[in-house]
C-alpha cells in the first residue's frame, strides 16, 4: 500500500509518543500519527479517523489497554493492535495476545515497531484481500446457479405452457422416459405408462403406424435424429396429429448415451392448414366464375395471375399481340402496344400511382373497338390491403351500357326543345306556374311571378316558397303544403304573399303533388280584387249580423223574408228557415195584430212606417203563449233599379225592458207613497227654501195641523227663537251634503213643545244643487222627560261623590264596557275627555311601590268573584301621593254566572295623612322617651363613678392596716374624685340650661363676627399650635337664632379640632356656609386624627363619650353640641376618615320651630 | 399535677380600667387579700388585648381580669369579643369579672352572655366583694377537676 499509514497512537506521555513516532522515521515509513489519551478521544477516533492501526500504551492514567483492546473487538474493526509497553511478564504478554492484541513491542526495544507495523498492516491488508476473492467467488457461484435453476424451471413452465412435451430413451438401458405432457397427447395417464415404446406405438394410427415404428426403431439402433409427424388415435377414437423431434445426446468420449426430444400435438396447426388449402381452392373457383377479367401484376407491371375469363379473352382477342397478355408478360407493355396512346398512358399512369399508394384506386372507362365490333371497357386497379408489392386490375366489358347511355342523350336533346317551347308557354301566363320541390324550393317559376311579387323567376329558383309568404299564414300554408305533399291535391287555397316592394298580395292556389317527379305542380292567381269584393261584402254582413237591432229584409208584395239578422230572429223565437217564407207563414200571430196592414201599406205608398213602444205579441216558443214585446219600429221600404219598391227593410228595437221596469217603478212608487202616508214616523220635506213641500200624516199629527196648512210653511215656524239658531246651522249643515241624526226641541202649532228625533237626508238635483231636505221624525217627548230626571239624580249622586271624594265604578261582563264616574276621574287626576277607562289606566296611576300589590288584589277578585277592599297609594304626574281605599263586589245572574263587577274609590289621603302624623308622633315620643332613659343611665354611671371612688378611698382611709404612706395617696384621690364628682354635676347643669334656653331671645346673629370672637378668646391656643382657617359665609353670613348656641357650638367643633389635630400637618380648619331651601347649611371641616365611623357613628354625639385615649376631654362637648343644634330646629351630620379629617355638616332652618 | 395546681389556684390578676385612682385602689385590695399576688394594671384597653394575644399565649397562667365597661376608643365589649377569639386552650386560663359603675341592667345581662365572664361586680370593689367573686371562681375550678 503506498498510501500513508494512519497509526492512531494511545499514550499519556508526549515524549514516548515522540520517541515512537522517531523509530518509525527511521524505519523510513510514510504515516501520520494520531495521538489520543482518553477514553472519549479513543473512540470518537475509532468512529471518525478511520486508522490502519492501532498503538496502544500498556499502562494510562485513565484507562488501560485491555480495555482499549475490548472497545476496539466491541467495533469489530478489522485492523492491528499492537500494545507498547515498559514491562510484560511472560504471563501477560500471553493474556494480550489472547485477548487479541497483534503483537506487543517493550519500550526498550522501539527498534523492532517500524518492521511490527509493516507486517502486521501487511499481514490484516492479505487478509482482507483473501476473504474479498473468496466472497466473489461464491456470490459468483450462487448467481449461476440461481441463473440455471431460474433458467431450466422458466424452460419447462414454457414447454408446459406451449403443450410441448419432452421425452427421452436411453441406450444401455433401453429405457423410454416421458413426462406427463407427451403422454397426454397419446391419450394416456402417467400412472398407465410403463416406459416402453411399444406400448406408445399402439396409439399410433394405423396408417402411420409403419413408418413410426420403423422411424424410431432405426433411431434406437443406429443413434440417428429423429424429425416425424403422425397421427395418434385415443381411447375415445378422436385423431390427433403429433410432431416428435429428438436429437442423440454423447457422453464426453462421443459415445451416444441418448436421444432426447420433443412431443407437439399439431392438430389444429393441421386443420388450419386444411383450411387455407380449400380456401385458396374456392378464390380460385370464385375468380374463375367472375364476369370481370382479372388479372394481378406486381410493382413492376408482371402479371403474376390471371382468371379464366382473362385467358379466354387474350385467347379470342383478335388483337395480333394479346397473346402477350398471360401470365409473365408485363402488363404495362401490353397496354402500350394494345390501346390508343392517351388511354394506354392514362391507364399506365393510373396503375403506377396505385402501386405507388398514392391512390387507392383507380378506374377508367375505354374505348376498345374490335375491328368488327364497337366494345367499351371499364378499368379498376386496386392495391392488396396486405401485399404491398402487388396490384389487381379488373376489366369489364361495358358495352351495352355505353350504347344505351348514347341512346338516351341523343333523346335527351329532342326533349330539351319540347321543354324550352313549354317554357315559353308557361311564361305567357298571366298566373304565376312554378314547381317546387319536396324541401319547399322553387325549381321553376313563369315570368308572371315577376309583375305579380316583383321577384324574377331567376331570383326565386332554389329559394323556398315559404320565405315570401306572409308571416300570418305561413303556419296555415304549411299545413297545406304537407296535406299536397301527403297526396292531396288543392285547388283555391288562399294565402296572402309579400312582394319585393314589401306590399302584400293575396294568392289563390291550386296545386297538386307529383310522386314520381316529387314535385309540386302549382299555379298561383293574383286575389287582390277578388278579395276586396269579399271585404266589401263581409262588411255589410257583418253590419247585418252584429247591429244592436232587429234587422231583416222582405222582398216582394208577399213580404218573404230574404234575410233575419240574428236579433230579429231572437226576437221572434224562430231559426234562419224563415227565410223564403212570407211573413204570415213565419209569425202568423203578428197578422193579426195589424203588422201585415203596415207592411201594406209601406210596400203600396214607398212612405216608411215607425212607431215607438208598439205593443207586439209574439208565440216565442211556439207554445201558443204570447209573449209582450214593446217595439221601437221602422218599416221602410227600398227600391229596386227601376224605381219601384222591391221590398221592406225591417228595423226594430226591443224596447220591452224598459218599458216593464218603468211601469214597475210607477208601481213601487204608489206602494212606496201609501207607506210614506201611513208611516209610524214623521216624514217631512222641504225645498231649498225650507218651505215644506211634503209632510205626511203622522208629521201632521207630531205637529198638530193639516197637511194644507203645513205646505209652503217655512219649517223654522216650528221653532222656538233660542232655537232658531241650531235651525240655520242645521240647513246650513243639509247645504253642505251632510246628513245626520239628532234631537231637537220644536213647538206645535198649539205651542205644545215637543221633543224629536231627527234624522234628516239633504236633496240635491242632477246639477249638484241643493234642493232641499227629507226628514224623519220621532216624538221623544216622553222619553226625554225621562231623562231628565235620571240627569238629576244623576248629577245628586256626583254631588255626593265630590264631597265624600268617592268615585264609583262598573264593568259590564257581558257587553266588555267598562265606566268610570266623574268623580273617579278627579280622584285618578285624570281628564275625562282625554282618557277612556280601562284597568290599564287605572295601574298606571298607582304608585309604583304599591302596583304590584295592586295586581296581585285585582287578580285575587277575578278568581274568587268575590267583593274585595283593599288600600294603596296613587302617584301623580306633578309627584304628589295620594291615599286611597278601593272596595268592589260582583253580580251574578241566575244561572250565577257573573255579569257586573263594580266598586267605589275613595280618596282617603286626609285621613291617611293624619294617621301618619299621629304615628310618627308616637315614635317620636317613644325615641325621645328612649334618650331620656340613656341620658339617665350615662348621668348616673358619670356620677357613679367618681362616688364609687370616694367610697373606695373613704373606706381606705378608716382602714388602719394600710401604712401611713398609702394613706397620703389615698386622701390626694379621694380629693380628685370629689373635684371631678364637681365636675359632673356642673356639666349636667350645663346640658339641663340649654334646654331651658329654648325660649330665649332670637336674634340675628352673624357667623363671621362669632367665628371671630371665639378665634380671640382662644388666640393663644391658635397661635401656639398654628391653626389655619379658612372661612366662606359668602352666601349666608346670617342666621336668625340664639347668638350664645351658636357661639357654643362653634366654640366646640373648633377647639375640638385643635384638641384632636394631627401632628403630621399644619392643621386647616375651614368653615362655609351655604343657603337650602328653608334654612342654610353649615360646612366644618378639619384635617385632623379623624374618627373611625363604622365603630362610633352611633355614639359620636352620646354623652361621656371620647374616642381619643390620651387627650383630655369629658366626652360632652359634642353632646352639647347636638342638643343645642336640636334645640334650635337644625340637624347636625358627620363624615370622617381616620388620619384624613373630619367634616360636620349642620342645617338650621329660618324660623326654628319651637319642639 | 402542675397543670392541676395551675387551674385551681390563680397566678395573677390583670386590670383593666381607664381611671387611674380605680386602678391604684383595687391593685391595693387585691393584693390586700392575695399576699405578693402578681397584679398588672392596664388604662389602655389596646395593651392588655396586646399581651393576651402574644406573651400569654406563649405561657398562659391562670389569671383574673378585671374589666371596666365605659372607656374611651375600645370599650369593655370589645375587650370581651377579642377574648373570645381566643384559642379554647388559652381562654381556658382566662376569667373576668367585669367592673362597673354602670346601672344599667341590660349592661349586665349582656356581660353575663360571655362565656368567659364570670361575675358582674358594681364599684367600686370592695375587700368582701373581691372574696365573693374570687371564691366563686376557685370553686368553679374545682368543680371542672375531678381530684
Amino acid at each position: 500500500m503506498s498510501n500513508k499509514y494512519k497509526i492512531l497512537h494511545i499514550e499519556d506521555v508526549a515524549t514516548d509518543a515522540a520517541l515512537a513516532a522517531r523509530e518509525l522515521k527511521k524505519g523510513n515509513i510514510d504515516f501520520e500519527q494520531y495521538v489520543v489519551d482518553t477514553e472519549k478521544e479513543y473512540r470518537k477516533a475509532l468512529d471518525e479517523y478511520a486508522p490502519d492501526i492501532i498503538l496502544c500504551d500498556h499502562s494510562l492514567t485513565t484507562f488501560n489497554s485491555s480495555e482499549a483492546l475490548k472497545i476496539f473487538k466491541g467495533k469489530k474493526i478489522d485492523i492491528p493492535f499492537i500494545l507498547i509497553t515498559a514491562t510484560l511478564s511472560d504471563e501477560f504478554a500471553i493474556s494480550v495476545l489472547k485477548e487479541g492484541a497483534d503483537d506487543y513491542i517493550l519500550k526498550d526495544r522501539l527498534k523492532r515497531l517500524p518492521s511490527a507495523v509493516v507486517n502486521a498492516i501487511e499481514k490484516y491488508q492479505l487478509n482482507r484481500e483473501r476473504k474479498q476473492l473468496v466472497k466473489k467467488a461464491k456470490e459468483k457461484e450462487s448467481l449461476s446457479q440461481k441463473r440455471l435453476k431460474n433458467l431450466t424451471n422458466k424452460l419447462l413452465l414454457a414447454t408446459r405452457t406451449t403443450g410441448i412435451g419432452i421425452w427421452e430413451y436411453l441406450y444401455n438401458k433401453k429405457k423410454l422416459i416421458a413426462d406427463e405432457v407427451t403422454l397426454k397427447q397419446f391419450g394416456l395417464e402417467c400412472e398407465d405408462f410403463k416406459n416402453c415404446f411399444s406400448q406408445l406405438l399402439q396409439h399410433v394410427h394405423p396408417d402411420d403406424k409403419i413408418r413410426v415404428n420403423r422411424e424410431f426403431q432405426k433411431s434406437f439402433l443406429d443413434y440417428s435424429n429423429i424429425d416425424i409427424e403422425y397421427k395418434v388415435v385415443w381411447k375415445d377414437a378422436s385423431i390427433h396429429s403429433v410432431k416428435a423431434v429428438a436429437v442423440v445426446q454423447q457422453d464426453r468420449k462421443g459415445n451416444p448415451q441418448r436421444i432426447i426430444g420433443t412431443h407437439q400435438d399439431i392438430t389444429e396447426r393441421k386443420k388450419t392448414e386444411e383450411v387455407i388449402r380449400k380456401s385458396e381452392a374456392f378464390n380460385k373457383g370464385v375468380l374463375d366464375s367472375l364476369s370481370s377479367h382479372i388479372a394481378v401484376i406486381n410493382s413492376s407491371g408482371t402479371i403474376i395471375k390471371v382468371n379464366k375469363l382473362w385467358k379466354i379473352f387474350g385467347n379470342n382477342n383478335s388483337s395480333p399481340t394479346a397473346k402477350q397478355w398471360g401470365v409473365g408478360s408485363n402488363y404495362f407493355d401490353a397496354c402500350i402496344v394494345e390501346g390508343d396512346n392517351d388511354t394506354s398512358s392514362m391507364a399506365v399512369v393510373g396503375i403506377k400511382k396505385v402501386l405507388e399508394g398514392t391512390l387507392e384506386n383507380f378506374y377508367l372507362e375505354y374505348p376498345c373497338h374490335s375491328p368488327t365490333e364497337q366494345r367499351w371497357f371499364y378499368m379498376r386497379v386496386k392495391k392488396f390491403d396486405s401485399d404491398d408489392a402487388s396490384a389487381l386490375i379488373e376489366h369489364q366489358d361495358i358495352t351495352e351500357r355505353k350504347i344505351a347511355e348514347e341512346k338516351v342523350l341523343r333523346t335527351s336533346g329532342e326533349l330539351q326543345q319540347i321543354s324550352n317551347d313549354l317554357t315559353n308557354i308557361l311564361d305567357s301566363s298571366l298566373d304565376i306556374i312554378c314547381t317546387i320541390d319536396c324541401q319547399g324550393k322553387f325549381v321553376k317559376v313563369s315570368a308572371a311571378a315577376e309583375k305579380i311579387w316583383g321577384y324574377t323567376s331567376c331570383e326565386l329558383l332554389g329559394t323556398s316558397a315559404m320565405d315570401i309568404v306572409f308571416e300570418d299564414d305561413v303556419e296555415n300554408t304549411r299545413k297545406v303544403a304537407s296535406e299536397i305533399m301527403d297526396g292531396t291535391p288543392v285547388t283555391m287555397f288562399e294565402n296572402r304573399y309579400k312582394r319585393k316592394n314589401g306590399s302584400i298580395v293575396p294568392m289563390l292556389w291550386s296545386s297538386r303533388w307529383d310522386d314520381k317527379d316529387k314535385l309540386s305542380y302549382c299555379v298561383a292567381k293574383d286575389a287582390t280584387e277578388k278579395k276586396a269584393l269579399e271585404i266589401e261584402k263581409e262588411r255589410f254582413q257583418h253590419l247585418f249580423f252584429q247591429a244592436p237591432s232587429c234587422m231583416g229584409i222582405l222582398k216582394g208584395p208577399n213580404h218573404i223574408y230574404e234575410s233575419a239578422n240574428p236579433l230579429l230572429l231572437q226576437l221572434l223565437g224562430r231559426n234562419a228557415d224563415i227565410i223564403g217564407k212570407t211573413v204570415g207563414e213565419a209569425v202568423p200571430e203578428m197578422v193579426e195584430q195589424g203588422f201585415l196592414d203596415n207592411l201594406n201599406v209601406v210596400y203600396k205608398t214607398g212612405v216608411a212606417f215607425a212607431a215607438n213602444e208598439r205593443l207586439v205579441k209574439i208565440d216565442r216558443h211556439q207554445t201558443g203563449n204570447l209573449e209582450d214585446n214593446y217595439l221601437n219600429l221602422i218599416l221602410q221600404a227600398y227600391k229596386s233599379n227601376d224605381g219601384c219598391v222591391a221590398g221592406i227593410f225591417i228595423f226594430a228595437i226591443n224596447v220591452t225592458e224598459q218599458v216593464l221596469s218603468r211601469k214597475k217603478v210607477e208601481e213601487s212608487e204608489k206602494r212606496y207613497r201609501q207607506i210614506v202616508e201611513t208611516a209610524q214616523e214623521g216624514i217631512w220635506m222641504i225645498d231649498e227654501n225650507n218651505k215644506t213641500t211634503f209632510a205626511n200624516e203622522k208629521m201632521c199629527e207630531i205637529l198638530e195641523c193639516t197637511q194644507a196648512e203645513m205646505v209652503d210653511t217655512s219649517n223654522l215656524s216650528f221653532r222656538d227663537e233660542e232655537e232658531q239658531k241650531n235651525a240655520v246651522e242645521q240647513i246650513e249643515r243639509r247645504r253642505k251634503g251632510i246628513k245626520e241624526t239628532h234631537e231637537a226641541k220644536y213647538r206645535t202649532k198649539r205651542g205644545k213643545q215637543i221633543w224629536v228625533n231627527i234624522s234628516t237626508n239633504p236633496l240635491f238635483n242632477s246639477k249638484g244643487e241643493y234642493k232641499g231636505a227629507l226628514a224623519m221624525f220621532t216624538d221623544i217627548t216622553n222619553r226625554k222627560t225621562i231623562e231628565k230626571q235620571l240627569a238629576h239624580s244623576e248629577s245628586s249622586l256626583k254631588e255626593a261623590q265630590t264631597l265624600a271624594f268617592i268615585g264609583n265604578w262598573q264593568i259590564d261582563l257581558v257587553s266588555k264596557t267598562i265606566e268610570w264616574s266623574d268623580e273617579l276621574y278627579k280622584v285618578f287626576a285624570l281628564d275625562k275627555e282625554k282618557n277612556i277607562p280601562s284597568e290599564e289606566l287605572f295601574l298606571s296611576c298607582i304608585h309604583p311601590d304599591d302596583k304590584e300589590y295592586v295586581q296581585q288584589q285585582i287578580s285575587e277578585g277575578k278568581k274568587t268573584l268575590k267583593g274585595c277592599s283593599f288600600d294603596y297609594r296613587l302617584l301623580s304626574g306633578d309627584g304628589i301621593v295620594k291615599y286611597c281605599h278601593s272596595q268592589s263586589k260582583v253580580d251574578f245572574d241566575k244561572n250565577n254566572q257573573p255579569v257586573r263587577l263594580y266598586g267605589v274609590v275613595q280618596d282617603i289621603t286626609l285621613r291617611k295623612l293624619s294617621e301618619i302624623e299621629r304615628i310618627k308622633i308616637v315614635h317620636d315620643l317613644i325615641e325621645r322617651n328612649k334618650e331620656l332613659e340613656q341620658f339617665t343611665y350615662i348621668v348616673s354611671h358619670n356620677l357613679r363613678a367618681p362616688v364609687a371612688n370616694i367610697i373606695s378611698f373613704t373606706d381606705a382611709l378608716g382602714d388602719e392596716a394600710y401604712p401611713e404612706s398609702l394613706q397620703k395617696e389615698f386622701l390626694a384621690h379621694l380629693s380628685a374624685s370629689v373635684s371631678k364628682l364637681d365636675d359632673v354635676i356642673r356639666d349636667l347643669n350645663d346640658v339641663l340650661v340649654i334646654k331651658q334656653k329654648v325660649n330665649d331671645v332670637k336674634e340675628l346673629s352673624s357667623f363671621s363676627t362669632v367665628v371671630e370672637n371665639i378665634q380671640v378668646s382662644i388666640k393663644n391656643s391658635i397661635e401656639q399650635h398654628k391653626i389655619n382657617f379658612y372661612t366662606d359665609f359668602s352666601e349666608a353670613d346670617n342666621v336668625f337664632c340664639i347668638k350664645t348656641f351658636l357661639h357654643s357650638i362653634l366654640y366646640n367643633l373648633i377647639t375640638n379640632s385643635i384638641k384632636y389635630r394631627s401632628h403630621h400637618r399644619p392643621t386647616v380648619i375651614s368653615i362655609q356656609s351655604k343657603r337650602k331651601q328653608e334654612g342654610l347649611e353649615l360646612i366644618f371641616s378639619d384635617n385632623g386624627l379623624g374618627i373611625d365611623l363604622k365603630k362610633n357613628e352611633d355614639k359620636i354625639f352620646c354623652l361621656y363619650k371620647r374616642f381619643h385615649s390620651g387627650i383630655e376631654g369629658k366626652g360632652i362637648g359634642l353632646f352639647m353640641t347636638k342638643t343645642q343644634i336640636e334645640t334650635l330646629g337644625g340637624t347636625i351630620r358627620v363624615s370622617s376618615e381616620i388620619n384624613v379629617g373630619t367634616t360636620f355638616t349642620i342645617y338650621l332652618p329660618f324660623h326654628a320651630a319651637n319642639s | 399535677m402542675n397543670e392541676l395546681r395551675d387551674i385551681s389556684t390563680i397566678s395573677q390578676f390583670i386590670i383593666i380600667d381607664d381611671d387611674h385612682p380605680t386602678l391604684f385602689i383595687c391593685k391595693i385590695i387585691i393584693q390586700r387579700t392575695f399576699t405578693d399576688m402578681k397584679v398588672v394594671d392596664y388604662d389602655n384597653p389596646h395593651l392588655a388585648i396586646n399581651y393576651f394575644e402574644s406573651d400569654f399565649t406563649q405561657h398562659p397562667i391562670t389569671t383574673i381580669v378585671l374589666l371596666d365597661i365605659n372607656m374611651p376608643e375600645i370599650s369593655g365589649w370589645e375587650v370581651l369579643d377579642r377574648l373570645l377569639m381566643l384559642d379554647n386552650n388559652i381562654k381556658k386560663h382566662i376569667t373576668v369579672v367585669v367592673m362597673s359603675s354602670s346601672i344599667d341592667p341590660k349592661d349586665q345581662q349582656r356581660c353575663l352572655n360571655y362565656p368567659c365572664v364570670s361575675s358582674y361586680l358594681e364599684k367600686p370593689l370592695t375587700l368582701a366583694s373581691l372574696k365573693g367573686v374570687t371564691d366563686k371562681i376557685l370553686k368553679q375550678h374545682r368543680s371542672l377537676n375531678p381530684f
